[in-house]
């Protein structure tokens, strides 16, 4: 019995390796600049492993986070054994942002597809907690408003409930009109990239509404380096992780999807050069590595 | 492939090749960095009020910086970034004294030259150099300071004329850094004119370098002598029978 369902599971890994590796060799063509920068003339992207009509794209992730928006919570810390609370605290802390005692201006943070709201009350404590701070604004973007309304349920019971230092705002992340250019210090935007239908667009969106000397933070999943550890963790999502999310969520092709997804992301060292060529500034070697790589810290300044 | 054959840059000189720059002064965090240590670490310690003092000066939020040291750094941490920047900009400094250390005699002379160079170097942020040995010396930034220490020796060696191509080559570098922790030790409570007290312990240290290196390699000779010999005595009364 366990040795067919080993077998069973091994096949379907390797079918699913198959297809991975026809879309590496598909994305060495479409990583070219021209994809990500507009889009104009490549009129299909990514949805997983699934290439689709660009306009379709946004529709089709709109559905699968307004599917998991009720349970979001407690499949990330299923899917992720809780590892993803400690990975938003280390960019929190490390982050380190606030008005210092010292210092005049309090700051305007923005964090987008911020949805159930982890980074934005996570920033706004550590700036009140550490210094003091009880000045400095946060927006809380999303291009979904079942995740925004998520995250509106959850502000009512921090501190933040009713005050003017927070706001809710649906936008979508590569357009962001309702943001001012030159208007915020600290962009922030986690697990979010990956779903954008251009990633570049979003980058030089952020580059856009960041004052100079402002400050870009993008937490996201991505390449794990060591082929061992890799093998072990793409075994673990792509067998594992759809299924828990059928028994846990009923809905498994949105797993399917994150699983996927994550899998399409360009890994580090491309992302850092996305970054770059939106015009910020990388320091040191652009990015961080949480365990082994299976998430990133990128980082980026607008000079 | 490409990544690692840019992290792999070679840890020792070569003649052949130029020399890897040692500081980046284009780079921001390293713009910062200078500015907070000339300006501010003399009075205010290797500490992030320094840097945030810097970020002022260069009309920069300092309320938003830290995300700029803090991940992708190789201490990732504010304090200990500019620790190591104390480090890199005075170990930079020594090519500078490399023409005059060139007029002295011998190696040993060359190398106490150096040594005295850089001890001095310290002496503007001396008053705080207890705090950053605390911090290079923690756990999780011993790595970084332990190749700065590398470095340092390493360079020391080199511009003083070491051609070692042997064994000597580390033991020569593990007694300098040896000498140089030694002797900054001693700087934190020496509190004589121009320091020259650390000069002079300095001084002893690698005079004591020297008497081990001659009692070792006379050692040595003597050892080689003595097991050639026994050698050809055993040859001699095989081939009498």
């Amino acid at each position: 019995m366990s040795a067919a369902l080993r077998f069973k599971s091994g096949f379907k890994l390797n079918a699913l390796r198959t297809s991975f590796n026809c879309s590496l060799s598909k994305r060495t063509i479409s990583t070219t600049p021209t994809l990500f920068q507009e889009g104009a003339n490549s009129k299909t992207t990514h949805f997983g492993f699934k290439t689709v009509p660009e306009q379709e794209k946004e529709n089709l992730v709109r559905g699968v986070f307004s599917s998991v928006a009720s349970n979001y919570d407690v499949m990330n810390d299923v899917m992720s054994m809780g590892i993803h609370r400690l990975w938003k605290k280390h960019l929190i802390e490390k982050l380190d942002c606030g008005k210092r005692p010292n210092s005049q201006e309090p700051l305007n943070f923005l964090d987008v597809a911020g949805g159930t709201g982890d980074i934005a009350f996570g920033l706004l404590d550590h700036a009140r907690l550490k210094y003091g701070d009880v000045e400095s604004t946060m927006t809380v973007a999303d291009i979904n408003p079942d995740m925004l309304a998520e995250g509106e349920k959850r502000c009512l019971s921090t501190p933040y409930a009713h005050s003017p230092r927070i706001n809710f705002l649906e936008q979508n992340g590569e357009i962001m009109d309702k943001i001012p250019d030159n208007s915020k210090d600290v962009y922030t935007i986690a697990f979010g990239i990956r779903n954008f239908t251009n990633i570049q667009a979003g980058l030089n969106t952020a580059y856009r509404v960041l004052k100079p000397g402002g400050i870009f933070a993008c937490l996201e999943f991505s390449q794990v380096e060591e082929p061992a550890l890799d093998y072990i963790y793409q075994a673990y999502s792509f067998s594992l992780l759809p299924m828990m999310g059928q028994l846990i969520a009923n809905d498994r092709d949105s797993y399917q999807y994150l699983v996927e997804s994550i899998r399409k992301f360009p890994n580090q060292e491309t992302f850092a050069n996305m970054i770059r060529k939106a015009g910020f500034y990388v320091p040191g070697k652009g990015y961080e590595n949480l365990t082994f790589g299976v998430a990133a810290i990128h980082i980026g300044v607008k000079l | 492939m490409f990544k690692r054959s840019i992290q792999q840059i070679r840890n020792f000189h070569s003649v052949y090749h130029a020399d890897v720059p040692i500081l980046d002064s284009s780079k921001l965090e390293v713009k910062l960095l200078s500015k907070a240590y000339t300006d501010h670490v003399p009075k205010l310690g290797f500490n992030e009020k320094s840097v945030y003092e810097a970020a002022k000066d260069l009309k920069l939020n300092p309320n938003n910086l830290n995300g700029l040291f803090q991940f992708t750094t190789p201490s990732k941490n504010l304090s200990m970034e500019l620790v190591l920047y104390h480090l890199r900009a005075n170990r930079a400094k020594l090519v500078g004294y490399r023409t005059e250390a060139n007029n002295l005699a011998n190696e040993s002379d060359r190398i106490r030259f150096l040594l005295k160079k850089r001890l001095l170097d310290n002496s503007p942020v001396v008053s705080h150099l207890g705090k950053a040995l605390g911090l290079m010396v923690m756990p999780s930034n011993l790595g970084c300071s332990l190749d700065e220490l590398h470095k340092l020796s390493d360079d020391i060696s080199f511009y003083s004329g070491d051609r070692s191509n042997d064994f000597a080559w580390y033991s020569k570098r593990f007694s300098l850094s040896g000498v140089f922790v030694q002797s900054e030790l001693f700087m934190l409570n020496d509190k004589s004119d121009g320091f020259e007290h650390t000069i002079e312990f300095m001084n002893d240290r690698v005079d004591e370098v020297d008497k081990l290196a001659y009692a070792y390699n006379s050692f040595e000779e003597w050892a080689i002598f003595n097991a050639h010999s026994t050698v050809n005595l055993i040859k001699s009364q095989i081939a009498r029978g």
